[in-house]
């Protein structure tokens, strides 16, 4: 081909592609467009999704060395977990032994049940809370705790839904007592927090110490973590009354209630029923007596 | 059928740039390396090629730039057909076999390239964004080192294959 014809095309060539750039975004450059694209689309979209398919096979080689890490210390944990079991299954045969020769006899420790938080009453913001206990039926005052502690106790049970009142609610209160001194006292609901109360002002109480279950309320079982003391104000110097008798305490719940998705619910009833009967007949007859 | 296996490679690795991180895609152009590399190696070995099989295979290299990045269609066909004629061009005057000739080249190549489709821009798309100093000179940059990388490879392959053929036909005996 002479190099005039060459030429010739090449300038055709570049004419061309002029001509295309002329027409912008019109039909016909859209459809050349999309020719082209239905040519080469393929191949970028097969490249990216390679590429997709590579990033997220090493994100899951990284996962899964993360897993063996956490399955490594999980191991190891529940080697520390097994020693411990063992170690309090010889506590409490000691215990049940001396029990039988000192004639004490200990309450029933009870089973409990897992139940699903399905509901945050927004009202109350989440002071209560509503429990989907599934097959099996809760009963009204049951303590509801999870690992961490206390959450709460059943108010209302109907079929397989119960109501929870949280230990934090305003109308809320358990006998408590401080882990490291055994002092015994009551914590009621303050909203976020909780405020333990009838401490006398002498006693020791330090920021930090635990605040357990005392069992003294008829409803929650000794020894249940209820949380730790935040803040500790001596009638003396703070906006109590000065002739004031016992010490202002702040506790902070040991169990996280904004994140509660399920619970345990405690199916041992703290109280015999004749018992609660007696008690509720001698309220009864204190109130015909005292009408004030 | 080398140009279509070089578009799909060039294609690709375009694709493969682009996912890695916008700040490659102005400065990281493989369809203008295919174009100059098929250019200046063109005549070499008695291939039937000349520069108007060039300038069709940077028209098509430009239509599928143009064609994937969604910019102006025929805007990078002119400009790689322009560049890969004039390389053609070049390529028939002088003799380029060295790899700093085909640096050089690449690299005239690139700031050619740049100049037409900027020069384009400003008559074409007012409103077309040119692409800033910096950037410009990283690609024309990248551009020259890619094709002496690209033409070291192929060198590299050559060679081997013919001391495999070599090897082969040694093998062979005619009794």
């Amino acid at each position: 081909m002479g190099e005039r014809i060459q030429t010739g095309f090449f300038v055709l060539l570049l004419l061309a592609h002029l001509a295309l750039l002329s027409q912008g975004s019109s039909a016909k450059g859209s459809r050349f467009e999309g020719y082209l694209l239905a040519v080469f689309g393929p191949l970028v979209g097969a490249v990216d999704s390679t590429v997709d398919r590579t990033s997220r096979a090493a994100s899951d080689l990284r996962f899964a060395s993360d897993l063996r890490r956490d399955n490594a210390a999980l191991r190891e944990e529940v080697e520390v977990l097994r020693r411990e079991v063992v170690r309090l299954q010889g506590v409490e045969e000691e215990l049940e032994r001396l029990s039988r020769l000192a004639g004490y006899s200990r309450l029933a420790t009870g089973d409990n049940f897992v139940a699903d938080v399905v509901y945050v009453d927004p009202d109350s913001w989440l002071r209560t809370l509503v429990l989907h206990t599934g097959p099996e039926r809760a009963e009204t005052n049951q303590p509801v705790v999870v690992d961490r502690g206390l959450v709460g106790r059943i108010l209302v049970s109907s079929g397989s839904y119960a109501k929870v009142l949280l230990l934090t609610d305003r109308s809320a209160a358990a006998s408590a007592m401080i882990q490291r001194t055994r002092r015994k006292g009551i914590v009621r609901g303050a909203g976020d927090h909780l405020r333990l109360e009838n401490i006398p002002a002498l006693s020791d109480v330090r920021v930090g110490d635990l605040v357990v279950t005392a069992g003294l309320d008829g409803v929650f079982p000794r020894g249940l973590p209820i949380g730790r003391v935040t803040s500790v104000q001596s009638s003396q110097f703070d906006d109590a009354p000065a002739d004031s008798l016992f010490r202002r305490i702040t506790v902070a719940p040991a169990a996280d209630l904004g994140l509660l998705d399920q619970v345990y619910v405690l199916t041992r009833s703290p109280l015999p029923e004749e018992v609660k009967q007696d008690l509720a007949t001698d309220r009864l007859e204190q109130e015909t007596e005292d009408p004030s | 059928m080398r140009f279509v296996f070089g578009l799909v490679v060039s294609v690709t690795a375009w694709s493969l740039a682009v996912r890695m991180g916008p700040i490659f895609a102005p400065v990281f152009d493989p369809l203008l390396v295919l174009v100059v590399y098929l250019a200046v190696r063109q005549g070499v070995a008695g291939r039937p090629t000349g520069p108007l099989t060039c300038a069709f295979a940077g028209s098509v290299a430009g239509l599928v730039h143009d064609a994937l990045t969604g910019g102006r269609l025929g805007l990078y066909g002119f400009a790689d057909t322009l560049v890969a004629w004039t390389v053609a061009k070049v390529q028939q005057r002088m003799v380029i076999q060295q790899p700093l000739q085909i640096g050089l080249v690449g690299v005239l190549a690139s700031a050619f390239q740049l100049t037409v489709l900027a020069f384009l821009q400003f008559l074409l798309v007012p409103s077309g964004q040119l692409p800033t100093l910096g950037s410009a000179v990283l690609r024309i940059a990248i551009c020259g080192v890619l094709l002496v990388a690209v033409h070291l490879l192929a060198e590299q392959l050559r060679i081997r294959y013919a001391r495999w053929r070599e090897k082969r036909w040694s093998r062979l005996r005619f009794d």
